[in-house]
């Protein structure tokens, strides 16, 4: 009777687990190499040494674009603290990608993957939904999974 | 006697041209708007959900409408209570799901209100007219109130609830 209680609560538990994905907090960065509006490359690895607030959006989500007026709002304080936004879209549609970004007034790094949710890069990262952040440490490491505002600054200053 | 073989072959014709529609899709693409308590576009489950129906060939957000826009397979028969399903599978629910119908379906139309689905008949309220799209009346495809207001329109509607599934058109 006591093997067959286990047995349920670790099925329990399996399923459970299974089901609700497993973080990526602590977890070494995935690369990202992707081009800009303008065709350059930009790469994750290049911020080595600085924190990275990756960004997953597009411009037909609408909580991303409202997000993306926030971070404008703070983006200079966030400057000046070492801390860089790095924009991925997920946009099939360039000419709508850079439209939002002009729309949107955006000025830190973006970059598009144009192959939504079954692009490796998604499924990598685990987005299931947008907007997907990921703050990500000066050594590459993922240290929180859609951080609020306060978040940010708290995880950052005690690095 | 050349009368009555006459009207045989019409209804051999009308019966192939209405298997026919049947074999094929009676809807080419598609408009779904999801309600939920988040935001229906942004999350994969919708859109995998979606994409995972074996009549679907491309599923694509629209921001302006906060639609999806769907493009159906040509051969395959639309179940639009399959569509609802997968949406309520993923947690959200059918606002709205508008179709457009294919070239086969419309000529169908052309000669009468009902198309054959794969599970029920579609029935057209009032007059469709050439282009224009179709919106599904039914339980789960619309608010309970929006369903009551345009049904209490056509009272013929009525006797059937349950029966048919009912599309009505839509002004482009």
């Amino acid at each position: 009777m006591m093997f067959v209680r286990l047995f349920i609560l670790a099925f329990c538990w399996l399923t459970w687990y299974g089901a609700s994905g497993q973080s990526l907090n602590g977890k070494t960065a995935f690369p990202i190499v992707l081009k800009d509006p303008s065709g350059n490359t930009i790469t994750l690895e290049s911020y080595k040494g600085k924190w990275v607030l990756v960004d997953f959006w597009a411009s037909w989500c609408g909580p991303c674009r409202a997000s993306n007026r926030v971070v404008q709002k703070f983006y200079p304080k966030w400057k000046e603290k070492g801390i860089v936004v790095l924009g991925v879209s997920l946009d099939e549609d360039r000419a709508a990608w850079i439209k939002a970004i002009k729309k949107d007034r955006i000025t830190w790094p973006q970059v598009n993957t144009p192959a939504q949710w079954d692009s490796e890069l998604v499924l990598q990262w685990n987005v299931e939904r947008i907007p997907t952040t990921y703050l990500i440490d000066p050594n590459g490491v993922i240290r929180a999974t859609d951080p609020n505002l306060g978040d940010i600054l708290s995880i950052v200053s005690k690095k | 006697m050349r009368a009555k073989s006459f009207s045989k072959v019409i209804a051999i014709a009308v019966a192939l041209l209405l298997f026919a529609v049947s074999l094929q899709a009676q809807f080419s693409q598609g408009r779904l708007q999801a309600t939920g308590l988040t935001c229906a576009l942004c999350s994969k489950s919708i859109h995998q959900a979606l994409d995972q129906l074996p009549f679907t060939e491309l599923v694509k957000p629209e921001l302006k409408s906060s639609s999806f826009d769907i493009r159906f397979k040509s051969g395959q028969p639309v179940s639009v209570q399959s569509i609802r399903t997968a949406v309520e599978d993923a947690g959200f629910f059918v606002g709205q799901l508008t179709l457009e119908l294919s070239v086969a379906a419309a000529d169908s139309l052309r000669s009468g209100n009902r198309l054959p689905g794969e599970t029920s008949v579609y029935q057209v309220l009032g007059e469709w007219k050439e282009g224009q799209t179709l919106q599904v009346i039914e339980k789960g495809f619309l608010s309970e109130k929006d369903l009551k207001r345009i049904l209490s329109r056509y009272p013929e509607s009525q006797k059937e609830l349950g029966k048919v599934i009912y599309l009505l058109p839509v002004k482009k």
